[in-house]
């Protein structure tokens, strides 16, 4: 039979300090997207939807989406609902 | 035996019909939803689906005839069906018993149809967060005619003959034409559309600059369509004629006049599908 040992077992930690291992970089906070793709729901028998803008472009809406700036998009979506175009944001 | 067992006066219908039409390839609706005690009940075919995605918060807009009215921004978790409905019942757009909604959060989307006169209403949305969709109905009622529709089935045969029978041996359909014929009466842009085969871009107002107006271009292009008809038939449970294809060709002449009758515009919906995709449902029995 095998004799216990008295003696308390030290943990071996003797490769630890050398294991390589560091502390996981925190990963910096994600910045928010500056634009955002809308899409345009249309009636079947509407193509596009058209939101001139003060500087006289026009930006264009249709199935396929449209990118926008981020903080233009409520303003857009609000234009829409006003024509009766529904404008969704499309997930990133 | 008398004459009268020979027919039955009941199975003489007249009435009319209403005509959905919906991009070309779109499935029939959901039979489930047809209601035969009304069939001409738009909810089988302008209903709203609503899925929340991964939204927070939505704020419904339901525009009519020029005029708008904007819920407060709901929020979705633990939105129920019942106070989304409340929430459009209270729009001035749309007022007590206009809307109906169904559906809940956690098992699917919210489906929102209206009452027959907000028809020509339309409801949009504006989700905070990503992953929420409207779907606008696929189908759109025509709107008013002049004296009604007309479906046509007109068919081209070639006769076989032989020479040692003087009647035809067989008969051949060499070609055959299915056609949904009438007049609109509604002078807006989606009948423009229709009778024109032209597309259609929506340009917003800009404030104090510039106003609001639909650009019609026609094209060359054959614009198609999905199609139903529905009327009601003799066992009183009502009947839809649909087909997945149709093009809208037919020669327009409108006449403006100061009162001798309101402007019209000819439609004439013709397939351009398989005879096999021509379906005609006659119901039977409710649910």
């Amino acid at each position: 039979m095998a004799r216990t040992s008295d003696q308390p077992v030290e943990p071996n930690t003797a490769g630890l300090a050398s294991s390589g291992f560091a502390e996981a970089p925190v990963a910096p906070d994600e910045p928010e997207s500056a634009e955002v793709t809308l899409v345009a729901h249309l009636p079947f028998y509407m193509q596009r939807f058209n939101v001139p803008q003060e500087d006289g472009s026009v930006l264009s809406f249709d199935k396929h989406g449209t990118r926008v700036p981020t903080g233009d998009a409520d303003r857009l979506i609000q234009s829409a609902a006003d024509n009766g175009v529904s404008l969704t944001r499309e997930a990133n | 035996m008398a004459i009268g067992d020979l027919y039955n006066a009941q199975n003489v219908v007249t009435g009319q019909a209403a005509v959905f039409v919906a991009p070309g390839n779109t499935p029939l609706i959901d039979l489930s939803k047809f209601n035969t005690a009304d069939p001409f009940d738009t909810t089988a075919w302008t209903t709203y689906s609503m899925a929340v995605g991964a939204t927070t918060a939505v704020i419904l807009t339901f525009l009519r005839r020029g005029v708008t009215a904007s819920t407060t921004s709901l929020t979705i978790t633990g939105l129920t069906a019942a106070a989304l409905q409340a929430a459009l019942n209270g729009l001035a757009t749309i007022g007590a018993g206009g809307v109906n909604v169904t559906g809940t959060t956690t098992t699917g989307p919210f489906f929102i149809s209206f009452d027959e006169g907000l028809q020509d209403g339309v409801l949009t949305a504006a989700f905070t967060g990503t992953g929420g969709v409207l779907s606008a109905p696929l189908w759109t009622a025509c709107g008013a005619t002049e004296q009604g529709w007309q479906l046509g089935a007109d068919k081209s045969t070639q006769s076989i003959n032989i020479e040692e029978q003087s009647t035809q041996v067989g008969t051949t359909i060499t070609s055959q034409a299915v056609s949904v014929q009438g007049s609109l009466s509604e002078d807006i842009t989606r009948t423009l559309a229709l009778a024109m085969n032209a597309t259609v871009t929506k340009t917003a107002a800009v404030t104090t600059v510039s106003p609001g107006y639909d650009t019609l271009t026609l094209t060359d292009t054959v614009l198609v369509y999905a199609l139903g008809l529905v009327t009601t038939n003799a066992e009183g449970f009502g009947r839809i004629v649909y087909a997945p294809l149709w093009t809208s060709l037919g020669n327009v002449s409108a006449s403006f006049r100061r009162a001798a009758g309101q402007r019209l515009y000819g439609v004439n919906f013709a397939t351009i599908c398989a005879t096999n995709q021509i379906q005609i449902l006659n119901f039977t029995q409710p649910k």
